[in-house]
């Protein structure tokens, strides 16, 4: 048995991280998909309704922020941050809380769209570390011919260049202890930089640095717009003139969260560009 | 005058039934080889006895597994053994130099005996080996080897490392239990206490045992084994001359794939399983005859289509898995109402007999092989032997000299052809899924899981085994056109009147994650592949639950002339009014799949891999997938704030631990992924012909 067979490709070791990890987003995962079950089904048992678990959600994960940096659940954050920004439209029970219709739509389409966008930028960023597109038609050629392949068959092409999943750019990049851990266990410690990675190639006929910073632009810029579609909505409502701390405190964390998401993304692509 | 005469003939028949004889005698006088076993089974695991037929020994220094088989010659002449041989299948065996020299040595005299020694050395992982001894004579009684052109004769003995009965048992156990469960039920003392614990008891047992076999085949599967390792990366592997005349063999074995598809078919059943025993203690199952108790039949349907969908995912050998084939489809109709049934009947019966008459057109253009018995047979029914050993890509309409359109090659169209076939069952269920009112689209959507899995995997397994050039160019424009129609059927849903829009189930949930199977598969990654499997079990889990939520909605009474639906009278509750509304909202939200459930990431990784190969279609995918969110945000928005919660049915937590249950799923599923890794490895390697290119391109940049 050649014990390369047995090693999963990139994308899906990353559902694996470590053990502290892995509890950490189990815990937000849960979080957030009770506070959407609390919006549908409330316990009668049970004081905590949904807006106070969206809250501990969107704080568990904005402080959890500068250590993501995985190509698979950045977008899954970004997503969960647009499913909870729907609640403040859902969750009013006063109806002075409750957002019109028109601006509830606004902030999902602007939201989803940027959420697309960059699930998108973080395909091209992953396959473009490790192949190209061809520009004679042939698709994608990864970087390094497959060696770990019985003789006279050919392995994928697109799992064998064995890209990196995550967005750390350079070698100095601080890093928490968790993702240090987890990189060493990865073996890719020694692994060139991504903009080195990137250098020179191409995905039609544009150097792929130019298409993936339009992408994430683009993402980045269509979240701050959801979030500003989200600031006005709650502001025309006077939700942060709220009397109490606790009422503002959830619409502000909301409104915010989208414009944290943009700054983490710019902050983790600022080394490539 | 003829009592004179015979005295006289008396001395002419003396004499001619004296030579009769002698010439009879004479033509007996020929060898019969005569072999001690019929299968030489040779245990590989540390212990085994040994069977009365066969001499075991085991030489632990050498780790060699070694079995004696006795030769005897019954027959009056000399038997002249002119060589051994082991079949091209029987890597691992050898037949002992010393049995080698001494058998060939000298003829075999009339009425004597002589053994052979074979050995079988295990290789590290591979726990089966199978295999034929042919032995070379002339015993005249022997079969001619039509591999060479000299007439010689051949007698088999089948050799067997190792056998196991797991993959039988993994669909017979359940089918025998619920059998006896259905027939309990039948009984018309129902209504007795001992009857109804009974028939729950076997029918727990008809869902445990599965899983239980299945639990222990995760435990006991190598890693790592895959097709370079031997058997073609098949574990647990049982193969059985039926009848060698006809010839009927039953072949079954399990690899990743069929493993952790068996694992979500499992998590299909035990829901199900879970709804039949609750129903069994309703009271109306109890005192009055009800249409929400479960009939006898409907155990019956339910055991059939359970049982048959696993021996369909264990069966390697084509006659077996086109009877499961047809027995689930049976079984499938006799669970839908009867409306539907018929919709459905119309599309799965001339779909199935397409799929029949493409694998026999391609079954009778096959290479002649040995069955695991050691006999000849001209053309196979070995799923196994058709996909590795024949070459169907060139294979001509009409005949290899025909010209013009008819002697081209036709894998393309066949390919396109089985493809349709093995997806109409699963298409027709989600037509009727999105064509039913919520309160009707229960059986329909619990049915369509099973269907999905049962043709993805003939998709992969059959389909692209057997036309591996065909599935690497055309699988691609196949997912692409499956998005076309998602995106047309979600289109044509919106804009029907004749169903309001919040009783009807929405088209994107259900369609995305059926195509994303397809584009997952057309990505050629194990990224994709493996993904492509998540989303199947998430399907198991959330389709499932959705289909036994709305049988709980209140009962429409009449029919719709138009779609075999129901029509609510006009004092019926609405579905967001009944006691179980809340439990369907969950159900929903289940099957909306919201980040972090096992469907969202399977989306997500799906998205992440497709992107190399198929980047129009991936981008599409995405695209889709979005507006489905879209979609189940403004539902989650739209949805009413109950001030004073009801109290709390047992489904809304089950809907509520399940949710909660999928997030840990999402962590847990690396195990799972690591059983399939080298099948999807393997996979990608015998569907990636060399004269391929090495991406699939539908809507990506290839020139030429």
């Amino acid at each position: 048995m050649e014990a390369v067979d047995r090693v999963l490709p990139e994308p899906l070791r990353q559902l694996g991280p470590s053990l502290p990890l892995t509890l950490f987003a189990l815990l937000l995962a849960w979080l957030f998909l009770g506070s959407l079950l609390l919006r549908l089904a409330p316990l009668a048992s049970l004081s905590l309704r949904g807006d106070a678990l969206a809250r501990l959600f969107l704080v568990g994960l904005l402080s959890a922020l500068p250590w993501v940096r995985s190509l698979l659940w950045l977008p899954l954050a970004w997503f969960a941050v647009t499913w909870v920004g729907s609640l403040p439209y859902v969750t009013g029970r006063a109806a002075a809380l409750a957002t019109p219709p028109h601006a509830a739509a606004r902030f999902l389409r602007r939201g989803l769209l940027a959420d697309g966008l960059l699930l998108l930028a973080c395909a091209l960023f992953f396959w473009a570390q490790g192949g190209t597109w061809s520009r004679a038609g042939s698709g994608y050629i990864a970087d390094m011919p497959p060696t770990t392949h019985a003789p006279g068959e050919s392995r994928a092409p697109v799992d064998s260049a064995l890209p990196v999943m995550r967005l750390s750019l350079s070698a100095d990049a601080v890093l928490a202890p968790l993702e240090r851990a987890s990189s060493d266990r990865s073996g890719d410690a020694d692994r060139p930089s991504l903009r080195t990675r990137l250098q020179g190639k191409i995905f039609f006929g544009i150097p792929t640095s130019a298409v993936l910073l339009a992408l994430c632009l683009s993402a980045l810029l269509v979240k701050l717009a959801s979030a500003e579609v989200l600031l006005r909505a709650l502001h025309a409502r006077q939700v942060f003139l709220s009397p109490t701390i606790r009422a503002a405190t959830g619409p502000l964390l909301l409104a915010l969260a989208p414009l944290l998401l943009a700054l983490h993304l710019w902050l983790c692509l600022r080394g490539l560009w | 005058m003829s009592q004179r005469a015979l005295p006289a003939a008396w001395p002419c028949i003396v004499t001619v039934l004296a030579v009769s004889l002698t010439c009879a005698a004479t033509a007996h006088a020929a060898p019969k080889l005569e072999v001690s076993a019929s299968t030489l089974r040779i245990p590989s695991g540390p212990h085994f006895a040994a069977s009365s037929a066969v001499t075991l020994a085991t030489e632990h220094k050498n780790t060699h597994l070694s079995a004696e088989i006795t030769l005897f010659n019954r027959g009056d002449a000399a038997l002249a053994l002119h060589g051994l041989a082991l079949s091209p299948d029987s890597a691992g065996f050898s037949v002992a130099e010393s049995s080698l020299k001494s058998a060939l040595a000298e003829p075999l005299p009339p009425h004597a005996q002589r053994s052979i020694r074979v050995q079988y050395q295990p290789t590290p992982g591979r726990q089966q080996a199978y295999g034929a001894l042919l032995i070379y004579s002339n015993d005249p009684r022997d079969t001619d080897d039509p591999r060479t052109a000299e007439r010689d004769f051949v007698r088999s003995v089948p050799l067997c490392a190792g056998e196991s009965t797991l993959a039988l048992w993994l669909w017979l156990a359940p089918l025998a239990t619920g059998l006896l469960a259905a027939l309990l039920w039948s009984l018309r003392q129902r209504r007795a206490a001992s009857i109804r614990w009974a028939t729950a008891g076997l029918l727990l047992l008809s869902g445990a045992l599965p899983l239980f076999l299945l639990g222990y085949a995760t435990h006991a599967f190598v890693r790592g084994f895959g097709v370079a390792q031997g058997n073609y990366g098949y574990q647990f592997l049982l193969q059985r001359v039926l009848a060698q005349s006809l010839p009927l063999t039953y072949h079954a074995g399990l690899d990743g794939l069929s493993l952790i598809l068996a694992w979500s078919l499992e998590l299909w059943a035990a829901l199900r399983v879970a709804s039949l025993l609750r129903s069994l203690w309703l009271p109306s199952c109890i005192t009055q005859p009800d249409d929400r108790a479960p009939t006898a039949r409907c155990l019956f349907a339910h055991t059939l289509l359970h049982s048959m969908a696993l021996a369909l995912l264990v069966s390697l050998d084509l006659v077996p898995l086109l009877f499961s084939l047809l027995v689930l489809h049976t079984a499938m109709g006799g669970l839908l109402p009867i409306r539907p049934r018929r919709i459905f009947t119309t599309v799965a019966v001339p779909s199935f007999f397409v799929f029949v008459a493409g694998l026999c057109f391609l079954a009778a253009h096959s290479q002649p092989t040995l069955l695991s018995s050691g006999g000849f047979v001209e053309h196979t029914t070995d799923l196994v032997k058709l996909s590795y050993q024949n070459y169907f890509a060139d294979l001509p309409l009409l005949s290899a000299a025909g010209t013009g359109l008819w002697g081209r090659p036709i894998a393309p169209a066949l390919y396109g052809l089985l493809a349709l076939a093995t997806l109409a069952p699963a298409i027709g269920l989600a037509v009727l899924c999105l064509r039913s009112p919520l309160s009707a689209a229960s059986a329909p959507t619990c049915l369509l899981p099973v269907s999905s899995l049962v043709g993805f995997y003939l998709l992969v397994r059959v389909v692209a085994g057997l036309l591996p050039q065909a599935h690497s160019v055309l699988l691609p424009s196949l997912s692409a056109f499956s998005l076309f129609a998602c995106a047309a059927a979600a289109f044509s849903s919106a804009l029907r009147r004749t169903v309001r829009l919040e009783q009807r189930l929405p088209a994107l949930p259900l369609l995305v994650p059926l195509s994303g199977a397809l584009v997952g598969l057309a990505s050629a990654t194990a990224t994709g592949t493996l993904a492509a499997l998540l989303l199947l079990g998430s399907l198991c889990l959330s389709c499932t639950w959705l289909g036994q939520r709305l049988a709980r909605l209140p009962r429409r009474t009449s029919c719709t002339p138009q779609h075999g639906t129901a029509h609510a009278p006009k004092n019926a509750p609405d579905a967001a009014e009944s006691p179980e509304s809340e439990a369907l909202r969950v159900a929903l939200l289940l099957f909306y799949a919201p980040p972090g459930t096992a469907t969202f990431v399977g989306h997500a990784l799906l998205a992440l891999s497709a992107f190399a190969a198929l980047r129009g279609v991936s981008v599409l995918y995405v695209a889709l997938w979005l507006v489905s969110q879209y979609f189940a945000l403004l539902w989650l928005r739209d949805q009413p704030i109950a001030d004073k919660p009801p109290p709390p049915a047992r489904s809304l937590h089950a809907g509520r631990a399940l949710i909660l249950a999928s997030a840990i799923a999402c962590f847990c599923v690396l195990p799972l992924f690591e059983l399939g890794h080298t099948w999807s490895l393997d996979f990608i390697s015998h569907t990636r012909h060399a004269s391929a290119p090495p991406g699939p391109g539908f809507l990506a940049h290839r020139g030429r």
